[in-house]
């Protein structure tokens, strides 16, 4: 294989990791900008979203849409649940109870998946069927085609949402300011429900293209890309929409080229690395606004 | 018929009783000042009109229908809008949507019809886009129409929430300091544009303003209010001759 249709090949691993972390990433910065919490139970809702499919699939013998479906529907619905028992009576505490509450979530749920179904991995059937890419030199296997295209169209989706709609211009407001948007008459908790509905089902699409590409289920699936999407809001900007999307797609692009070129085991570092660097330089983000507080 | 009927209301913060026995009748169409020395309470009473504070004690009708403890958002649905002391737009989004933003919870269409972009959709958008125009233009800011409200000039900033506020539909208006931070030119326009709204929508008016020219010279009646509780409640010509009022601004 030549040295460029190599690196084409690993730009083809970066976007297809990005794009699963871009979509998890936009969990993170929408619940971030209403609710201005750092969900660090997000990650979790992916592996959820995973086990739905999985058993719905084999052991209900559903048909894949309808799995793809439920799953969907189920880790909206979880989102909403969370978002009510555990983070709606700690809205007016402290920024760092909300997020010691969210780590405590995200451990509830690896545990109670891990009692359920314990902590040994499943193997998750094929759900894209469709023949190899062929470009030049390259080939690119179905489910990295079909996890591009599906996040391309959803964040699309999202994109015309948020900024077309109603409900859309109701979180941007809710977003600047939650008090004003209230007194406007616009039902805050309603906002917040919505919002963590759409980061979950977003998180739950994540989790079946994740599934697809690395085909093994556990109660820990979720955390990795969960963290690694977390980095890629960060980068982008933490708030911001179209932020999240570019954080997540430079974030597999720089881990894949890492992988290749560089070391695999030193990956992950180099990805912190990067999160510590922006943080250092940049702490806002690359589309992030810096507020500065006027004296 | 009185459009809002206060009494005996009275909020305390931990051991500090910040307003005590606020009483207060607004008539249909009436405009009304609320004046007072800095920290008197007419913001916390502001704050407990629009449900940001919860009253300790005493009852808050409006039209006759009690609004007690009601959450935010309800209360602006039945009928109360406000502005702020310290203007709090919608900054990132533009003029006009800052307006929508009040209009739309009066504008039912569900997800499905937004999504798909149905018949339904584009035309409640239509109505939506031109009631916005419409208000934007009695304020002259719809040439401002598509900039971000934050890229506004101060004054202008001040006159769109009073538009955004208005689009609520309100019965009721509550200005916190309109008039704070704006030279007296600005003040003069203001004072023009408060009247033009009272006439134009229909709507009661209730000011919290230290600038005295603009509170003389359109409130009709006001209330005096001294370390939360009313001092005084008369015509601006019996409140600026009662001598109370004048040491409570200015001392012994």
């Amino acid at each position: 294989m030549s040295e460029v249709s190599q690196f084409l090949m690993q730009l083809v691993n970066g976007i297809n990791a990005g794009s699963i972390y871009a979509l998890i990433a936009l969990g993170y910065t929408m619940v971030y900008g209403i609710a201005k919490l750092i969900n660090f139970a997000h990650g979790d809702i992916i592996m959820v979203g995973a086990y739905i499919c999985l058993f719905a699939i084999s052991s209900f013998n559903l048909p894949i849409w309808l799995a793809i479906i439920l799953s969907i529907i189920v880790c909206a619905l979880l989102g909403i649940v969370v978002e009510k028992i555990a983070y709606k009576p700690l809205r007016s505490a402290s920024r760092i109870s909300l997020l010691i509450t969210a780590i405590g979530v995200s451990y509830f749920l690896q545990s109670l998946f891990q009692l359920l179904f314990s902590a040994n991995p499943r193997p998750f059937p094929t759900i894209i069927n469709l023949p190899a890419l062929s470009i030049g030199s390259i080939s690119i296997s179905a489910p990295y085609y079909i996890t591009f295209i599906v996040s391309v169209i959803l964040m699309s989706i999202l994109h015309l949402f948020v900024q077309k709609t109603k409900i859309g211009k109701a979180m941007r407001a809710v977003s600047e300011d939650s008090q004003a948007a209230q007194l406007m008459g616009i039902n805050i908790d309603k906002t917040i429900s919505i919002t963590f509905a759409i980061g979950s089902a977003l998180a739950a699409v994540a989790g079946i293209l994740y599934c697809s590409s690395y085909p093994m289920v556990n109660p820990y699936l979720g955390s990795l890309p969960g963290i690694k999407a977390f980095i890629a809001a960060v980068l982008g900007g933490i708030g911001s929409i179209p932020g999240a999307v570019l954080g997540g797609f430079i974030l597999g692009i720089i881990e894949a080229l890492t992988k290749a070129y560089i070391s695999s085991q030193l990956s992950d570092a180099i990805v912190f690395t990067v999160l510590i660097i922006m943080l250092v330089f940049k702490p806002s983000g690359i589309l992030g606004k810096n507020v500065k507080e006027k004296v | 018929m009185n459009v809002l009927e206060v009494k005996d209301l009275g909020i305390n913060f931990g051991g500090l009783r910040a307003v005590d026995h606020f009483n207060l009748t607004i008539k249909k169409g009436e405009l009304y000042g609320l004046i007072g020395p800095n920290g008197a309470g007419k913001t916390t009473v502001f704050n407990m009109l629009t449900g940001v504070y919860a009253p300790s004690d005493g009852k808050i009708l409006l039209q006759g229908k009690n609004i007690n403890n009601l959450s935010c958002h309800k209360i602006s649905q039945l009928g109360i809008a406000r502005t702020f002391q310290n203007i709090r737009l919608f900054k990132d989004l533009s003029v006009i949507d800052n307006v929508k933003i009040g209009l739309h919870e009066r504008y039912k269409y569900n997800l499905v019809d937004s999504l798909l972009r149905t018949k339904r959709y584009f035309n409640l958008e239509q109505q939506i886009e031109d009631e916005a125009m419409e208000l934007l233009e009695v304020f002259r800011l719809h040439t401002y129409a598509r900039v971000k409200a934050c890229n506004l000039p101060y004054g202008k900033q001040r006159e769109l929430e009073i538009a955004r506020a208005l689009a609520t539909h309100p019965i009721l208006l509550l200005l916190d300091e309109p008039a704070a931070g704006m030279n007296p030119q600005e003040t003069q326009e203001l004072m023009e544009v408060i009247k033009k709204v009272r006439k134009n929508f229909d709507v009661s008016i209730l000011l919290i303003e230290h600038d005295m020219k603009l509170v003389m010279g359109i409130c009709e009646r006001i209330t005096v209010l001294n370390y939360g509780s009313v001092l005084l409640c008369g015509t601006p010509e019996e409140v600026v001759n009662d001598p109370q009022v004048i040491k409570a601004y200015l001392g012994d």
